[in-house]
């Protein structure tokens, strides 16, 4: 869209804005607020206390966090391996193949989460394989449901890949796994690096699915925050999802630094 | 139309011991996807290239250039015919297996490896140890005057250099074959005319190197090119050396793409006489006298001796470059001045300053009614007087230039059209 005249750039800029402050940040300031909030009747909350955030880091919960840091790593990486592998060999593929997993790779996420974490209980309740009251079904949770967000990022980068690159590597001897490692990956690892942001960040706010097949054993952090504010807790249940929030944005950042780094060489 | 029509028949197989560098046997390639009723990309292609030769394919725009030198290198199997290097059949044998040296149209370097990296590519595949490949690099690097970029990006380098850069990676491997497909398309004029001096030098310093060099530019296939075969349709239409192909251009589409000439629909004076009275040598090529449809004769030269012109009674096509078109001075009897020509009459539709000289295009027929995309272009002779838009003017065409080709229907553009007044009644004659 064109907009000229500079009045109706600054108006749509603040509506934007507005907007935006209406979706995001008001639900956070109110999460920021009821984390160090002592209580809150009025308008706005009093007697501002660090005992929720100490609640949420002590033993029982730095558990939980763990818990979702490792689920969602695990199942992020999964993730894009294998979303990457299926772009790349739906490339290779051409034609009716490449439709076909195209097609495969986009269902889970016109799949409702619920439906996911109930395919799962009734798939791996019963032998031969029993899943169900293990960590691994709530990995396998969240890696199909990030799967489909994985395999189109790295699609999407692989589908605009030179092919006259990887045709002039083979012509200069290279066979297909040098011309995969030397020109295909590290051209593709942008996209792949972007995949992985996505993919974890997702994992690690996952409820739908996680909920229905965790055991006890292996409780995530969003179903912590979501058993606190069905009791009730809401500054407690606000001071994890602070947490949830900062470790979150760490491993993105950490992710994006590493990205940096391989990009620019 | 003929197949490939190859002038002077490749000697016999093995002539001087050893096979040609490429042969191409009645290859087509289709792309998947491209409707079964359509026509193959590349239809029946037979070239041969011999070790050391330099033949260029020349042709407009999706004439299928680029996919016979796929078909080459290996990046599309050919859904018909066969492919040999050295003899040897390597149709079904993948890129990497064919040793050939490849510089596709927008040079393809590799973007996240380092200018030597990149000429190293071929060297390290082949797992040369890393002194000779150091080595290698610095040779090829220095042959292409390019040594202190060894250390920058792709990215950082102009059109120029880049391209410099995809030929030192794709001789590294000291390939005995090399495909270029557009190299100098991507360049600017000024650019263009110095890599082509370049190119020359290179082909000098590598007397053993066959090349297959793709262009839509006669300038370049004249410069480089040992023969030149020209595309269309994917089909080659023509191949020979570039004089054969200027001077004696078989079809209709060569005199056009090649030079560029005016096309005069016609019909033989005396179409029996066309038949058997010609030789192979350009001198005694006998002149034959034409009448056009647009009125006026032209007598000329049969572009191929092997072609039937007498065919279809009589009626063919007369190819003149624009520089081999004069306006004679008015008021003179065209009859006795027009040396190969006369009564080419014509009205000038257009001029043009060409910074060498005009361009004129010039309505035949004597009459205006002709649009300027359909009159034949004259270049006029530097210093030569010149006249205004609307001015009748009588045209000679300079003895020798004017050369018979098959009528082909097909070819638009510089076609003139037949004028309605004169019934060319002279074939009786
Ligand atoms: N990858 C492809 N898929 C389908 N059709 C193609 C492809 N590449 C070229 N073609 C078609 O094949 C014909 C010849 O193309 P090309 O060999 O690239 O011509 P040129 O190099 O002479 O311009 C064109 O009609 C073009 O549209
Ligand atoms: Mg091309």
């Amino acid at each position: 869209m064109l907009l000229h005249s500079p009045s109706t750039r600054t108006a749509v800029k603040a509506a934007l804005i507005a907007v935006l402050a209406l979706l995001l940040g008001v639900p956070l300031l109110a999460v920021v607020l009821a984390a160090f909030a002592g209580s809150w009747n009025g308008v706005w909350p009093s007697d501002p206390t660090f005992a929720h955030l100490a609640d949420a880091l002590s033993a029982d919960n730095l558990a939980s966090i763990s818990v979702s840091l490792q689920t969602a790593f695990i199942a992020s990486i999964v993730a894009v391996a294998v979303g990457a592998w299926a772009a790349l060999a739906a490339r290779s593929a051409g034609g009716r193949a490449a439709k076909a997993i195209d097609a495969a790779f986009h269902l889970p996420a016109a799949v409702p989460s619920v439906v996911v974490g109930l395919g799962l209980l009734a798939a791996f309740s019963r032998p031969p394989l029993t899943l169900n009251g293990t960590a691994t079904i709530v990995v396998i949770a969240q890696t199909t449901l990030v799967l489909a967000f994985s395999y189109s990022t790295v699609a999407g980068a692989a589908e605009v890949l030179d092919p006259a690159l990887e045709q002039v590597a083979g012509s200069l001897g290279a066979g297909s796994l040098r011309v995969l490692l030397t020109v295909r990956l590290p051209l593709l690892l942008p996209s792949i690096g972007a995949a992985l942001g996505l993919a974890f960040a997702l994992c690690m706010g996952e409820l739908g699915a996680t909920i229905m097949v965790y055991p006890a054993s292996w409780r995530t952090l969003p179903v912590s925050i979501f058993a606190l504010a069905d009791r009730g807790s809401l500054f407690l249940a606000a001071a994890d999802t602070l947490v949830l929030i900062a470790s979150t944005v760490a491993v993105l950042a950490l992710i994006a630094r590493l990205r940096g780094r391989t990009t620019v060489r | 139309m003929p197949l490939a029509a190859v002038r002077c028949p490749d000697a016999g197989e093995f002539d001087d011991g050893r096979p040609p560098a490429v042969e191409l046997r009645g290859v087509s390639v289709r792309y998947p996807g491209a409707s079964a009723g359509s026509r193959p990309a590349l239809a029946d292609l037979s070239l041969r290239v011999d070790p050391g030769e330099t033949v260029a394919l020349l042709g407009p725009s999706g004439s299928g250039k680029s996919t016979a030198l796929k078909a080459v290198a290996g990046f599309e199997q050919p859904s018909e015919g066969r492919v040999l290097l050295a003899g040897r059949d390597v149709t079904r044998r993948p890129p990497a297996e064919r040793g050939i040296g490849v510089v596709v149209q927008q040079y393809a370097l590799f973007p996240h490896l380092r200018v030597a990296d990149n000429v190293a590519y071929g060297l390290r595949a082949r797992r040369l140890p890393r002194a000779q490949v150091r080595a290698r690099v610095g040779e090829m690097l220095e042959m292409v005057g390019m040594e202190e970029h060894a250390r920058k990006l792709p990215r950082e380098l102009s059109g120029g250099q880049q391209q410099r850069i995809a030929i030192a990676r794709a001789l590294a491997i000291r390939p005995d074959v090399l495909l270029l497909d557009e190299p100098l398309s991507a360049l600017d004029a000024r650019m263009r005319q110095d890599m082509v001096e370049e190119l020359a030098r290179l082909r000098r310093e590598l007397p053993d190197v066959a090349m297959l060099y793709v262009t839509h530019d006669q300038s370049e296939a004249l410069a480089l090119a040992d023969r030149i075969g020209v595309m269309r349709d994917g089909r080659l239409v023509d191949l020979g050396t570039a004089h054969e192909l200027y001077h004696r251009p078989r079809h209709a589409f060569t005199a056009s793409f090649l030079g560029g000439a005016n096309l005069l629909d016609g019909v033989l004076e005396a179409p029996g006489a066309a038949r058997g009275r010609t030789t192979h040598d350009d001198a005694s090529s006998p002149e034959l006298t034409v009448r056009l449809d647009a009125g006026g004769s032209v007598s000329a030269r049969i572009g191929d001796p092997a072609s039937d012109a007498g065919a279809s009674g009589g009626r063919v096509t007369v190819a003149v470059r624009p520089h081999a078109l004069r306006m004679l001075p008015a008021g003179r009897d065209a009859n006795e001045a027009a040396g190969s020509a006369s009564g080419l009459r014509g009205t000038v539709v257009s001029v043009q300053w060409r910074g060498t000289g005009h361009r004129l295009r010039v309505a035949l027929g004597g009459t205006d009614r002709g649009s300027a995309g359909r009159a034949v272009a004259v270049d006029l002779e530097p210093f030569a007087a010149v006249p205004a838009v609307g001015d009748a003017v009588v045209l000679g065409v300079v003895r020798g230039e004017a050369v018979i080709v098959p009528r082909d229907e097909t070819i638009g553009g510089l076609r003139v059209p037949a004028a309605p007044v004169r019934p060319a009644a002279g074939a009786t004659a």
